[in-house]
């Protein structure tokens, strides 16, 4: 038997509630649940997360005959991956490679669709950010930042 | 093989590397220091790192850029000043929490003995058990007696567990055998805040002179030895005669294990000198603290005198992290 | 007629040309630093700090107060124009302000904004002047059940922020909420879902939370349609408010003030509360509720002015009794202490000149921002103009820059990486993050005073019923919650009826 979903997106989201409470009350019960009049650290989490579970199941259940949103989504997972890629590569490089480095990385990456097509553009903006930052946080704030390698 | 050779060589190769290393402490300074101070700006916590920095700088001509590093109660800035390489240019300030206590309740990855070398303690505070003017009693004396004729009514605040702030009171538990029950709080301001409401009844800090001063806190009694010129009409704990009672709060500069000892002493001279600066009094009064100039050797005793100190509260209260 | 005295007093020691200038300069430093995504006015405060350390007391406080009320507008600045909020009471200005911006109308919101949190910071100035030891009694009343309660109420209000579903965005808000656990736990130390991070333990950094929800979200969501998007204000309708606008945002305006002044007091939770209550009252109160997250000028309007409003009498408990009331507090208390003057019950008495000269300087950090933020409406609005694909990177780098700047911590850029995951998901699936942004900030809030009040009740439950400001409190709730759940079954309703 088919079941047609009425508003995915919905189901989607209680789906994910759904097993992010799950997890919250097995990881919380981790930890000592106490009682009511008197709650050890775990008590709050588990509750909170059986809070989640249940709406996530809610809203799973009535999603199957909701109406269906008016708007296509469209899930754009390159510049999910490169936009991320370039984050974390700051928080990589801003210590072990200095700033310059850093924001250069950020830059590229999240530029990844110019880097054939708009280079020039791509590199003019890198510099003009690399000039700006370590300009205002290191010479101007006084970040006790690194802007090279050393 | 070359062992004459190596023999007659060692004692040269000590005196030109000696003089290396006295070469190096000469010229140590030049670069900028980078002083790390696990708290966040502007608290209480970086307050003496600070005032002391610019004094730093003026004497020894290089800049000392206050770096903070905060979190999990000082542990991860100590550990990245633990951790940095021992050539005198990255170094420590920090209260004592971070050595005598939080290696005692979780596992810190550093050791405060092995890792860190004592340079000089800067300031000392004066920890101050007071208690909220609807208590009616007027000393310490009769506070404990209160207290034994009414257990478990009294509450007790606390910055947080296993902070100074509790561990001051649980001394007080452990000598005298009342029962009071703890409050932690996140810092010392809420705590202020609900005393002053009425919530709690019993604090200990070092920077309540304005409550106390504006009639709102009763001042039972201080730690250290002597009275404090502050308090004169308060008593120290000493006095009083309650045994173990030691709260120990200190502000002190420390670098990583492995220093030359050259650079070290010459650090060590540079804040002794800084901490006795008449100047530095009125500025480290006003947060609460009295300058206590203690030189590497005396400070590392005082160091392990508090980790003793505080590793028999914390088991006696049964002082756990759940 | 003792505190127009003090007031004239306090206006000879702040006005001096000399003082004026600092002001200025702290003004223009915190707009300029605190507008950069990520640098909310706390981290900037923190880096602007050092700079007031030479200068004399009052001098010092004063390009202070200008230092923090310029980072404090630059938060709604940065909401309004790149859904990026700068600090946790400015979530609400993205809601509905940013809307605007991309609607072309940058120019009225950031107007309204200035002109709004100007008039509250008049208002809040008078009723520090005047009712500063009332105001500061009366915050002691409040105990950790009544905080409690407080926070149930305002919880409840976050099902009220976004026109989703109510389950999705009540699930939200606890997904805020258990996200808040994370961390030491106050009452018993243990430290939570720390998954072995010494950086976890002391919870959920709130600017890579933001940062990640808001800004670097929206940044993956456009990139990948960056050839559909149509420029940012590609019809700029006027730099400042119409008749319209001003007609409908003051009646907003007046009741904003009247929040943020009254809940400002609180510690800790009064601006976060204000702000979130102010919106909420302006959705409910509106007679279109369709308008609220499509860029209705209200939901500007009334938030900014509850904002500000709240900002300063956040001051009276640091000022009267010397708790520094949040964050912010503690460093300007701790620049205080720095020059000298322990801010405590006696400042008013001792220090007479210089409280009084704070707030005189309040009022001139106020007058300061409008002067400053009117002229820069059209900087702003100009700067929108960039062709998105040149400002994108400048967002994620600054973005980048400000989350690492808050502990010099990398831990925290990898965090705000997640949070860009977790906002991107949610995104594509239609929920809202502010619903969990407040979770974050008051879950661990509810949690710690529950607990405390348990704690100082022997484990009593009915201390929350019997202790008269939090009954009143969940009386609150529950008419709030009954007024919700009608007016969400209306809408739905509607919606049904009218499928488009």
């Amino acid at each position: 038997m088919r079941i047609s979903i009425g508003n995915r997106q919905r189901f989607a989201s209680g789906l994910i509630f759904l097993a992010i409470g799950a997890f919250g009350m097995i990881d919380g019960a981790r930890y000592r649940l106490g009682s009511a009049t008197h709650m050890g650290p775990g008590y709050f989490p588990f509750v909170v997360s059986a809070v989640i579970a249940l709406l996530g199941l809610a809203s799973a259940v009535t999603s199957l005959r909701a109406t269906p949103p008016k708007r296509v989504v469209v899930w754009h997972l390159i510049p999910l991956i490169c936009v991320m890629a370039g984050i974390v590569a700051f928080g990589l490089l801003v210590e072990r490679a200095g700033l310059v480095l850093a924001i250069a990385a950020v830059v590229v990456l999240g530029c990844y669709q110019r880097l054939l097509s708009r280079p020039w553009e791509v590199l003019v903006i890198g510099i003009v950010l690399v000039v700006m930052s370590v300009g205002l946080f290191i010479h101007g704030l006084g970040m006790p930042w690194q802007a090279f390698p050393s | 093989m070359l062992k004459r050779r190596t023999l007659v060589g060692m004692p040269l190769a000590l005196a030109a590397s000696r003089a290396a290393w006295a070469a190096a402490a000469d010229t140590y300074p030049n670069r900028s220091v980078r002083l790390i101070v696990p708290y966040p700006p502007g608290g209480g916590g970086d307050a003496v790192a600070r005032i002391i920095a610019p004094k730093l700088q003026d004497a020894l001509g290089q800049t000392f850029i206050i770096d903070n590093r905060p979190g999990a109660g000082a542990s991860i800035g100590t550990d990245m000043a633990a951790k940095a390489p021992p050539d005198g240019y990255t170094i420590l300030e920090t209260p004592g929490a971070a050595l005598t206590v939080n290696p005692q309740l979780m596992t810190t990855p550093y050791d405060p003995i092995k890792d860190l070398l004592p340079i000089a303690m800067v300031t000392r505070a004066r920890m101050i058990y007071v208690c909220a003017p609807s208590v009616p009693v007027k000393t310490m004396q009769e506070l404990i007696a209160y207290a034994k004729a009414n257990p478990g009514k009294l509450n007790f605040g606390s910055a947080g567990n296993g902070t100074i702030t509790q561990l001051s009171w649980e001394m007080v538990k452990i000598a005298t055998g009342i029962d009071i029950v703890h409050v932690p709080y996140k810092g010392s301001g809420p705590a202020i805040n609900d005393l002053l409401a009425g919530q709690i009844q019993l604090f200990s800090e070092s920077v309540l002179l304005p409550y106390i001063r504006a009639g709102q806190m009763r001042a039972l009694a201080v730690s250290g030895d002597g009275r404090w010129p502050a308090l004169p009409d308060v008593p120290t704990v000493k006095e009083i005669g309650l045994t173990g009672v030691n709260p120990s709060a200190w502000y002190g500069v420390f670098v990583p294990a492995g220093t030359p000892a050259a650079i070290a002493a010459k650090l060590s001279a540079v804040v002794l000198k800084i901490a006795a600066d008449p100047e530095m009094k009125g500025k480290f009064d006003a947060i609460g603290m009295e300058p206590m100039p203690l030189g590497p050797e005396a400070f590392a005793k005082v160091i392990r005198d508090d980790i003793a100190t505080n590793g028999e509260v914390i088991r006696k209260a049964h002082i756990t992290l759940d | 007629m003792s505190i127009l005295h003090n007031l004239a007093m306090g206006f000879s020691v702040a006005v001096t040309p000399q003082n004026f200038l600092y002001c200025l300069i702290g003004a223009f430093l915190g707009t300029l630093v605190g507008v950069f995504p990520g640098l909310g006015p706390v981290t900037t405060i923190a880096m602007l700090l050092p700079f007031t350390f030479k200068l004399p007391a009052v001098a010092s406080l004063i390009m202070l107060s200008g230092i923090y009320y310029g980072a404090h507008h630059s938060g709604s600045t940065t909401a309004v124009m790149l859904n990026m909020p700068g600090e946790p009471t400015s979530v609400v200005i993205c809601i509905d302000g940013h809307p605007m911006a991309r609607q072309g109308r940058a120019g009225p919101a950031l107007s309204i904004a200035a002109l709004s949190s100007f008039f509250a910071g008049c208002v809040a100035v008078l009723i520090i002047a005047c009712f500063s030891p009332v105001l500061a009694s009366t915050g002691l009343l409040f105990g950790p059940a009544d905080y409690a309660s407080l926070i149930v109420m305002a919880l409840v209000t976050a099902s009220a922020l976004s026109a989703e579903s109510l389950t999705t965005t009540t699930a939200m808000a606890a997904l805020g909420v258990l996200l808040g656990t994370v961390g030491t736990d106050v009452n018993s130390g243990t430290i939570r879902f720390a998954f072995g991070q010494p950086a976890l333990a002391d919870g959920v950094n709130f600017v890579a939370a933001a940062v990640g929800l808001f800004a670097f979200a929206d940044v993956i969501t456009h990139v990948g349609t960056l050839h559909q998007r149509v420029p940012l204000s590609a019809k700029i309708t006027g730099l400042l408010p119409t008749r319209a606008d001003l007609k409908a945002s003051w009646k907003a305006i007046l009741r904003g003030t009247a929040i943020g002044s009254g809940f400002g007091i609180l510690p800790g939770t009064g601006p976060l509360i204000s702000s979130f209550a102010s919106y909420v009252m302006e959705r409910q109160l509106a007679t279109d509720r369709t308008r609220f997250g499509n860029g209705a000028i209200e939901g500007v309007a009334g938030p900014e002015a509850a904002n500000n409003a709240a900002a300063l009498t956040h001051f009276i408990p640091m000022l009267t009794l010397g708790i520094p009331a949040g964050a912010a507090n503690a460093l300007l208390m701790g620049a205080l202490i720095i020059q000298g003057i322990a801010p405590g019950p006696l400042l008013i008495s001792q220090h007479a000149n210089l409280f009084w000269g704070v707030v005189a300087s309040m009022w001139i950090g106020n007058l300061m921002l409008l002067v400053l933020n009117l002229p820069l409406v059209g900087i702003w609005v100009r700067l929108l103009a960039i062709p998105y694909r040149v400002l994108y990177p400048a967002v994620l780098v600054f973005c980048c820059i400000g989350v690492y700047s808050v502990s010099n911590a990398t831990f925290d850029v990898y965090l705000a990486a997640g949070f860009a995951l977790i906002g991107f998901v949610f995104k594509q699936l239609d929920c809202s993050p502010a619903p969990l942004i407040l979770g974050l900030v008051l879950g661990p809030m509810l949690e710690e005073n529950m607990r405390r009040a348990l704690l100082l009740s022997r484990g009593d439950f009915s201390i929350f019923l019997t202790r008269p400001i939090s009954l009143s409190m969940l009386i609150v709730t529950v008419a709030l919650a009954v007024i919700f759940s009608r007016s969400a079954f209306r809408d739905r309703q509607a919606r049904l009826a009218n499928p488009q």
